[in-house]
């Protein structure tokens, strides 16, 4: 009861979002403190209770129709004036212009960065069936699954004691050449993490770049080249990358 | 309607919906409020530059949510953070690992939509949206250490609100 600490310290830790030092001191804390470990212990056990798919609302299927059908290029036009049409088709006029000159000028849009292939690679996955062509969460009916299908072995491991359970793995094409790809889950996010080998030995720091609202982190590691690409925050996704690369 | 709009909105429209069906609590007004945000997010479109598209239709989704709460339930404005009902948490004898054993989903969601407004709000962003302290404060306009200490109150008032309904039960 004459802890000293500052509660908001534990939320902050509980969240991830203290720097290195200060989770650290916390650790160091909660290493002496039984009254704050059962407040982290609980919130951990309250946060999987909140977490429960069970809590999601998700959007009914009618909605969505509802939603389409009041945009201007649905099948009514409701409340959208003349004006915005126009500069709404003023808008494409003006772009298919812009591309016209682009392609006059030798820029190719269909050779998109290695961050933005990432990411359509990644809403491709989530929005077709094909997200998981071997669905497992046990690492070793996904390894070797890869065998004989790419001439690498990924690194295959289930992080589930971490937050992060293996859900499965897919193969995938990605910058001219097949990749391995390992689906893990966070909460309600899907973490798609690519691998294929690197080029050379050395290793380089993650990178971070967000493409159409996805966080794409690229890293190269112990030989191989990762990229991980998710609608999970940054933080939480380098914790997954520094497990899937130690 | 563009391409890149349907990307950006669409796609995100279980978070858009999740988020309205938390802090308005009803689906049939949940259902409107999305509605109202896509057509508010189209026509904030134009100012949209590109980076986290969902954090950026969160906003707007947020936005609206709050305007219809303002102009329905106006009361629940106010219901704001009370700090004097705040008080300094009792830990050594805090029942939540009795509690959680308990709390199916069902008594959770009940004690989550009985919290206050401000509460829910940075519960469902940060542990159901699993936003960041920084997407939350962009989004809420509050500073990030006001977030923490936000979220802080919100967890103590969530376990109280658990204990509550515990105690109403035995």
């Amino acid at each position: 009861m004459d802890c000293t600490l500052d509660r908001h310290l534990l939320d902050g830790y509980l969240d991830g979002e203290l720097g290195f030092e200060r989770a650290l001191e916390v650790e160091a804390h909660l290493a002496s403190c039984p009254s704050c470990t059962q407040e982290v212990e609980g919130w951990k056990h309250m946060r999987a209770a909140i977490q429960d798919p069970e809590l999601y609302h998700r959007a009914p299927a009618a909605l969505e129709e509802k939603i389409r059908a009041r945009f201007p290029n649905g099948e009514r036009k409701l409340s959208v004036s003349w004006l915005q049409r126009w500069l709404w088709a003023g808008g494409g006029a003006a772009f298919a212009t812009a591309a016209m000159l682009l392609a006059f000028l030798g820029w190719h849009p269909a050779s998109p960065t290695m961050a933005q292939e990432i990411a359509t690679s990644h809403i491709r996955s989530m929005m077709s069936d094909h997200l998981m062509d071997v669905v497992s969460t046990d690492q070793h009916t996904v390894k070797p699954w890869f065998d004989g299908k790419i001439d690498f072995a990924p690194p295959v491991q289930d992080f589930a004691a971490e937050g992060y359970p293996l859900a499965g793995g897919r193969l995938d094409y990605v910058g001219k050449r097949k990749v391995a790809v390992l689906i893990y889950h966070r909460a309600l996010h899907i973490i798609n993490v690519y691998v294929w080998p690197a080029e050379d030995a050395g290793s380089s720091p993650i990178r971070v770049d967000t493409v159409q609202g996805y966080n794409v982190l690229a890293w190269k590691k112990n030989g191989f080249e990762f990229r991980a690409a998710s609608d999970l925050n940054v933080p939480e996704l380098r914790d997954l990358a520094n497990l899937v690369s130690p | 309607m563009s391409e890149r709009f349907e990307q950006t909105v669409l796609t995100h429209l279980d978070a858009a919906y999740n988020l309205a069906r938390w802090l308005v609590r009803s689906p049939a007004d949940a259902d409107d409020v999305v509605q109202e945000s896509c057509l508010r997010a189209l026509r904030f479109f134009g100012g949209f530059r590109g980076g986290d598209s969902r954090a950026w239709l969160l906003k707007i989704v947020r936005n609206t949510c709050y305007s219809w709460v303002r102009k329905n339930r106006p009361a629940e404005i106010n219901d704001e953070f009370d700090e004097t009902v705040h008080t300094p948490m009792q830990v050594a004898d805090s029942p939540e690992a009795k509690l959680i054993s308990r709390a199916e989903s069902d008594r959770v969601r009940k004690a989550l939509e009985a919290l206050p407004l401000t509460f829910r709000e940075v519960l469902v962003l940060r542990e159901i949206e699993g936003l960041s302290y920084k997407e939350i404060s962009d989004m809420t306009g509050v500073p990030m250490g006001t977030v923490m200490s936000s979220l802080s109150r919100a967890r103590q008032k969530l376990r109280e609100q658990l204990g509550a309904a515990a105690g109403k039960e035995a």
